[in-house]
């Protein structure tokens, strides 16, 4: 049971630093708008599906992390994706028996909410920035890409049982 | 089974704990440096990871180049290299001269500095921040503050350094300032990035100001962080208009920030032997005696005839007891610095 549990912790953790690479990992300028959120949907991902295990404080200490990486203010990212993921914790029940396309159109609005929650903190922090409407673009790209997402990382949780 | 009420702490308390924390750490930012200098050295080895699609997708593109491709590029290189080579020669005659004559001006000789070329191994995918990261840290001897250019101008300075990586601030990012002169006429301003990639301003500036589109900026070396001379940006539009203040004038940087692969980190107080002025400018107007000349001879065997250049301060007496002299005032001055 205990060797259960190493290895489900093993996968998720993996995963998740699978998605922070995908979320750092350098792109042309011209696609760079449209970077989509792999480390929110794989977070959503598992709190949607374990949400007593992982949620809002593996959040928090993966925000922390991101920061780190993308060098911005300590706490921005860490912020944000803890209250997107407090969102997905609450409805989580509902989002599992949601057909595919509702529930990509529902992670669209979460990456919407957390992008403005990052430009606002930033606006408040560092100081002005012309608002601009191309950060949302990554909802757009996560919306077609979240069915594969889905897709592989249940396929993940079934094969090692990670429960 | 899962349980689907759980027990323990509540998502609410998590919540206000993970935004307590968090906002602890915004209110903190400024004296966690070395904890997120650690951190980033922790994570690191993500960064190179990250990297590695990139790297092969060059490699790739180098090991199935054809061969037309590699004898295009090889020739336009050899070419480049020829123009390149031309210009040097007349460069270190033109440094030596510019030298001697800084010496007998009394003022301190321009140094040449330690550098290192450097990688772009990520870019901020951050909206509002412009930097990359650089594969150099402080096992290399980067530290914050430190320059950074590329072939056609300034990139911008480091802000924060870890063990094997460092980040790299762009001239263009909202929160740089670097203090410009205009070639032109010497005017001193400060450029300041727009959080645009390609433009940057100078703020608070007289509409009388004489600067005109086209004009050259370069770092003016004020605030001793950027040595002096560096090419920045050219002034692309200056605009008096009689609502403002102050002109407004935007300027384009010359190193092209969007695409930039490798850069070279600069120690301007990191000085090549071969400029130490202290008691050494005898062995070393001596080795550039030696060197030059020879460089001159071979170029005028290759012009045939024409030996007048190679006539240089080997065969000028005055100019070698002009350098003797020399070496007392600059010890004077250089002794001075380091008593500074």
């Amino acid at each position: 049971m205990s060797a259960h549990i190493a290895n489900g912790r093993l996968v998720v953790w993996l995963t998740l630093f699978i998605g922070m690479m995908f979320q750092i990992m350098p792109l042309p300028t011209m696609v760079e708008a449209w970077r989509p959120d792999w480390l929110l949907m794989v977070l959503v991902y598992w709190a949607m599906a374990l949400p007593h295990r992982y949620s809002i404080l593996t959040a928090w200490i993966l925000g922390v992390l991101l920061d780190v990486l993308l060098g911005a203010t300590l706490g921005i990212r860490s912020l944000a994706l803890s209250l997107v993921i407090y969102i997905v914790v609450l409805l989580c029940q509902r989002l599992r028996n949601y057909p595919r396309w509702q529930q990509s159109l529902v992670i669209a609005g979460l990456i919407c909410i957390y992008h403005a929650l990052i430009f606002w903190v930033q606006f408040v922090v560092v100081g002005a920035a012309p608002f601009d409407f191309s950060m949302f673009l990554p909802a757009i790209s996560s919306l077609f890409i979240w069915w594969w997402v889905f897709w592989i990382l249940r396929n993940m949780r079934r094969r090692y049982k990670v429960r | 089974m899962k349980p689907i009420f759980v027990r323990g702490v509540s998502n609410q308390f998590r919540l206000t704990l993970a935004i307590l924390l968090s906002v602890a750490l915004l209110v903190a930012n400024d004296r966690l440096d070395p904890i997120r200098q650690s951190l980033s050295s922790v994570l690191s080895p993500l960064q190179y990871l990250a990297n590695v699609p990139g790297v092969i997708l060059d490699w790739s593109a180098e090991a199935f180049a054809t061969r037309n491709m590699l004898e295009v590029q090889n020739k336009e290189l050899l070419r480049q290299q020829l123009v390149m080579s031309e210009r040097l020669q007349r460069f270190e005659h033109v440094r030596q001269e510019n030298e001697r004559l800084r010496a007998l001006l009394g003022s301190p000789v321009h140094m040449d500095s330690r550098k290192v070329v450097a990688e772009v191994m990520e870019v901020a995918s951050d909206p509002f921040r412009q930097f990359v990261v650089l594969n150099h840290g402080s096992q290399t001897g980067v530290y914050v503050g430190q320059p950074v250019v590329d072939a056609q101008g300034v990139v911008g300075q480091v802000i924060e350094v870890s063990e094997f990586t460092s980040r790299v601030l762009m001239v263009s990012d909202s929160t740089h300032g670097i203090p410009v002169r205009v070639t032109r006429n010497d005017v001193r301003a400060i450029a300041n990035g727009t959080g645009d990639i390609d433009q940057i301003e100078l703020r608070h500036v007289a509409k009388s100001t004489d600067i005109i589109a086209g004009d050259l900026l370069v770092t003016s070396g004020l605030g001793n962080r950027f040595p002096e001379g560096y090419p920045v940006a050219r002034v692309i539009s200056v605009s008096r208009d009689d609502g403002q203040s102050y002109a407004v004038i935007n300027a384009q940087p010359l190193a092209a920030l969007d695409r930039i692969r490798y850069v070279l980190l600069i120690w301007p107080d990191e000085t090549k032997p071969f400029t130490l002025p202290a008691n050494l400018i005898g062995v070393s107007t001596e080795a550039s005696v030696n060197g030059v000349p020879q460089a001159q001879a071979e170029q005028s065997q290759a012009t045939q005839g024409n030996t007048t250049p190679a006539a240089t301060d080997a065969d000028n007496p005055a100019i070698q007891n002009v350098n003797q002299a020399l070496t007392t005032p600059t010890t004077q001055s250089n002794s001075n610095e380091v008593n500074r």
